[in-house]
């Protein structure tokens, strides 16, 4: 195991495209060479170790015997373990925008927030949120046809609207609330909402959304199907979005 | 003087026949002359020479263009490539951003480019647009397949009053010829409907598409405009549609032009030659069309090849958009622009599985293998109806190799077996075909006199492949081929070395043709029914329409010869 350990030193306000933070990016190189990869600061391109302090400890074989930790509030950098294939990142603090998308294997771990398009279009791995979570979590990016299509999201805070928007694979779990419209525009995959929910599954056509807790402004648009029994709870199942052409997704809700 | 002499290339040059022979080109102030005194030498050794290629159909500029891009962000973000110290940042795939358009046509050994379907009103957003395509020469055609004032000066018979219309749209919008896109038919989709037959009538108007296409050709003649009509078919993009295909064509049928170029122009052959009743019974009907291309010589045809993977669909058949849109169920824009035309766009996804994808794809290549004279068929993509631009060098190497063919059809759905005949075809094109429907075809129909060949006195316009033509196969070193023709070694335009081995070295901003066919009195013949129409009808007023040379780079006019006014007089 190789672990890299990266400590924030910077402090400003713009934000870093930091899509070079990852352990493929990582795995063959040595010190030197990562404090010299280049990252986008602003629309200046800057060092990595102008941003970070860089340590390094241990050897590894592959990727997946790559471990990052990122030491500090990393709230300002960008787009960490974008595209990751296999090892792990642990991020001590909170993280900004877009935080493991397009991600195809390996862990990423936030111990603080993560902000708006974490694990966008991620297609494998997992990601932990162990704080809140911003908007668009496991989406599609502005226009896409689809969003996350596998790999698992799990976030212990809250989450923000349109969690798993276009999301057609995966698995997303929230341990408390989430906002507006949770699964919006679906065509598979799978979210669990332990909390409350605000109109899940707005125009989804496909996959599974079950909210354990209470569902505010339920959409007149999904059909009442019955009872079901999952986990010995019971559940009320509705189908829908019928304001869509030929839709088949299933909508929980925890029966009162 | 800035001189330059490229010595021991190996020079295809159709248009002057040369063929395959060591030859010097030597190039003073941007044009090609007999001799140099004192110039830069560029040893090319054996290397590929191409004239700079010309693109007879792509949409790179205008309205549609960007309305593609705003409907698809997801688009913008591929092929992103950072500011350099003299180039612009480039993204996006099939609706790229203006800057790459040129960039990406350059290296890949393309100086001139037509932007094939300017609609009159956003003419100044396209000019715009093309103002910033850098590395190449452009040309614009302005739409008039279904404009109100063409329907009516063809329904009243007033063709004197629709040659001054077409000519002082030509000048107002600063076009280079018509561009007729499904003919009555787009009228009659702001109704819902379309047209069936070329003597279907046109909601309002009573006229038909045989009639505005015959009149269109007649007024093209009549104002000496240097391209023929440009025609997208009716029916485009529906099953069944080459009888359509094949009756235009006809229209054409000994039409002689003073020219010497062909009348008719059917673009993007391979949505126009479609068989079967329904998507289930489609097949490909290459062969028919084939068959009357080699019998007509009055036509020429552009494939639209398509290959697979996504692309960005656009035109101004709004109906044939509405349609695909109800296919896919992906995202979907469409236009009206008034009194002139109208548009679509809408993402697809050509799918190697789906066996109507298939067949499409291999009409077009049956199309360029099966049309004898390379002079009447041009490689085009349609970008990006078809494919994106950037798939022209996959293209040549499929029509250079039957082995690669084969082994593409082994990949594809059954179905290329059994409704299309490409599995069929022997032919592989030679390098001097290549040259021909890269290069000398489009030059040729466009009557662009200063492109697409090498003579003395042409445009210093010149292409160097980093491949040895005497020393390869083409139809086994396919994929030498293929990566020749993705990145050129040098690019010459204008004298000037702006790309050299696939990289920019020098960003130059190219010419922009029009044409002006003025002839005597031919604003005062229409005058009172453009004050009318332009104060009952319009959002805009007549002195606010159309565009002049403030948004041209390098404007260069082509004045024509119109046997009309007081030159000729109507029979």
């Amino acid at each position: 195991m190789r672990v890299i350990t990266l400590n924030l030193k910077y402090d400003g306000s713009i934000p870093v495209e930091a899509e070079t933070i990852t352990p493929d990016s990582f795995s063959d190189k040595s010190k030197e060479e990562i404090e010299e990869l280049s990252l986008y600061l602003g629309n200046k391109v800057v060092k990595l170790r102008e941003i970070f302090d860089v340590s390094v400890e241990g050897s590894n074989t592959g990727i997946d015997d790559v471990k990052i930790i990122i030491k500090g509030n990393a709230y300002r950098i960008k787009r960490i373990g974008e595209g990751m294939t296999g090892g792990e990142i642990l991020v001590e603090g909170n993280v900004d925008m877009r935080c493991g998308s397009m991600m195809r294997g390996g862990k990423i771990t936030i111990k603080g927030n993560a902000d708006s398009w974490t694990g966008q279009e991620m297609v494998g791995g997992e990601i932990i949120i162990e704080g809140d979570a911003g908007n668009y979590i496991g989406s599609g990016y502005r226009g896409a046809l689809n969003g996350m299509s596998g790999g698992k999201i799990t976030i212990k805070g809250n989450a923000g609207l349109y969690l798993g928007e276009k999301m057609n694979g995966g698995e997303i779990v929230v341990e408390k609330d989430a906002d507006m419209l949770a699964g919006l525009e679906m065509s598979g995959g799978k979210i669990t909402i332990k909390g409350n929910a605000i109109m899940p599954g707005g125009e989804m056509t496909g996959g599974d959304i079950i909210v354990m807790g209470t569902v505010i402004d339920r959409l007149p648009t999904f059909k009442y199907l019955g009872k079901e029994i999952i986990d010995n709870a019971n559940f009320e199942k509705y189908v829908g979005d019928l304001a869509m052409r030929r839709a088949k997704g299933s909508l929980y809700i925890k029966a009162p | 003087m800035n001189e330059l002499i490229i010595k021991n290339g190996i020079v295809f040059d159709p248009l002057n026949n040369i063929k395959d022979e060591k030859k010097d080109i030597c190039i003073r102030d941007g044009k090609i002359v007999d001799d140099v005194k004192n110039p830069k030498i560029l040893d090319v050794n054996g290397l590929l020479v191409f004239p700079g290629g010309v693109d007879g159909h792509s949409h790179i500029a205008g309205a549609k263009v960007n309305s593609g891009r705003l409907i698809r962000p997801e688009d913008g973000r591929r092929s992103l490539k950072p500011k350099t110290s003299i180039t612009m940042p480039s993204s996006g795939y099939s609706v790229k951003n203006v800057f790459s358009e040129g960039y990406d046509y350059s290296i890949m050994g393309y100086t001139t480019v037509v932007e094939p379907a300017m609609p009159p009103l956003s003419a100044i957003h396209t000019h715009e647009e093309l103002r910033d395509i850098p590395m190449l020469d452009k040309l614009s055609l302005t739409l008039f397949g279904f404009n109100w004032f063409v329907m009516g000066y063809v329904s009243r018979g007033e063709i004197d009053k629709l040659a001054a219309y077409v000519a002082w749209m030509l000048k107002r919008t600063r076009g280079y010829g018509i561009k007729i896109v499904n003919p009555g038919g787009g009228e009659n989709w702001k109704w819902g409907k379309n047209v069936d037959s070329l003597d279907d009538q046109v909601i309002h108007f009573g006229v038909t598409p045989r009639e505005i296409l015959n009149d269109l050709m007649k007024v093209n003649e009549i104002l000496d405009l240097p391209h023929p009509i440009h025609v997208h078919t009716n029916k485009l993009g529906q099953p069944g549609n080459y009888n359509i295909t094949v009756d235009t064509m006809k229209l054409a049928s000994g039409f002689e032009t003073q020219r010497g170029r062909e009348p008719l122009h059917i673009t993007h052959v391979m949505f126009s030659s479609y068989g079967g009743e329904n998507w289930k019974t489609f097949d490909s009907k290459a062969d028919e069309i084939a068959r009357e291309v080699n019998s007509n010589k009055f036509i020429t045809v552009d494939v639209g090849q398509l290959m697979f993977g996504d692309t960005t669909t656009m035109t101004a058949d709004g109906y044939l958009e509405f349609n695909l849109q109800k296919l896919t169920g992906f995202k979907w824009s469409n236009s009206d622009t008034e009194l002139e035309t109208g548009g679509g766009v809408t993402p697809v996804i050509y799918s190697p599985t789906v066996p109507v994808n298939v067949i499409q794809w291999a009409i077009g290549l049956e199309a360029a293998l099966l049309i004898n004279d390379p002079y009447q068929v041009w490689l085009t993509t349609d970008h990006p109806n078809g494919a994106p631009l950037t798939r022209y060098p996959e293209i040549i190497s499929l029509l250079m190799s039957k082995e690669k063919r084969e082994k593409e059809i082994l990949q594809v759905n059954n179905a290329v077996n059994k409704r299309a005949i490409l599995p069929s075809l022997d032919r592989e094109y030679e390098w001097n075909e290549i040259a021909i429907i890269t290069r000398a075809a489009q030059a040729n129909s466009y009557q662009l006199r200063d492109k697409g060949h090498l003579g003395i006195g042409a445009d210093a316009d010149v292409t160097i492949f980093d491949i040895k033509p005497n020393e390869i196969d083409p139809s086994k070193d396919y994929d030498k081929v293929e990566k020749a023709f993705s990145a050129a070694k040098y690019t010459i335009k204008g004298g000037e070395i702006v790309v050299k081995d696939g990289q920019i070295v020098k960003v130059v901003s190219g010419k922009t043709y029009w044409t002006n066919a003025e002839f005597d009195e031919y604003y005062e013949l229409i005058e009172d029914d453009l004050k009318d129409w332009f104060a009952n009808y319009y959002t805009v007023n007549l002195d606010n329409y159309g565009v002049n040379d403030v948004y041209l780079t390098n404007p260069c006019m082509i004045r024509t010869n119109p046997t009309i006014g007081s030159r000729v007089r109507l029979a």
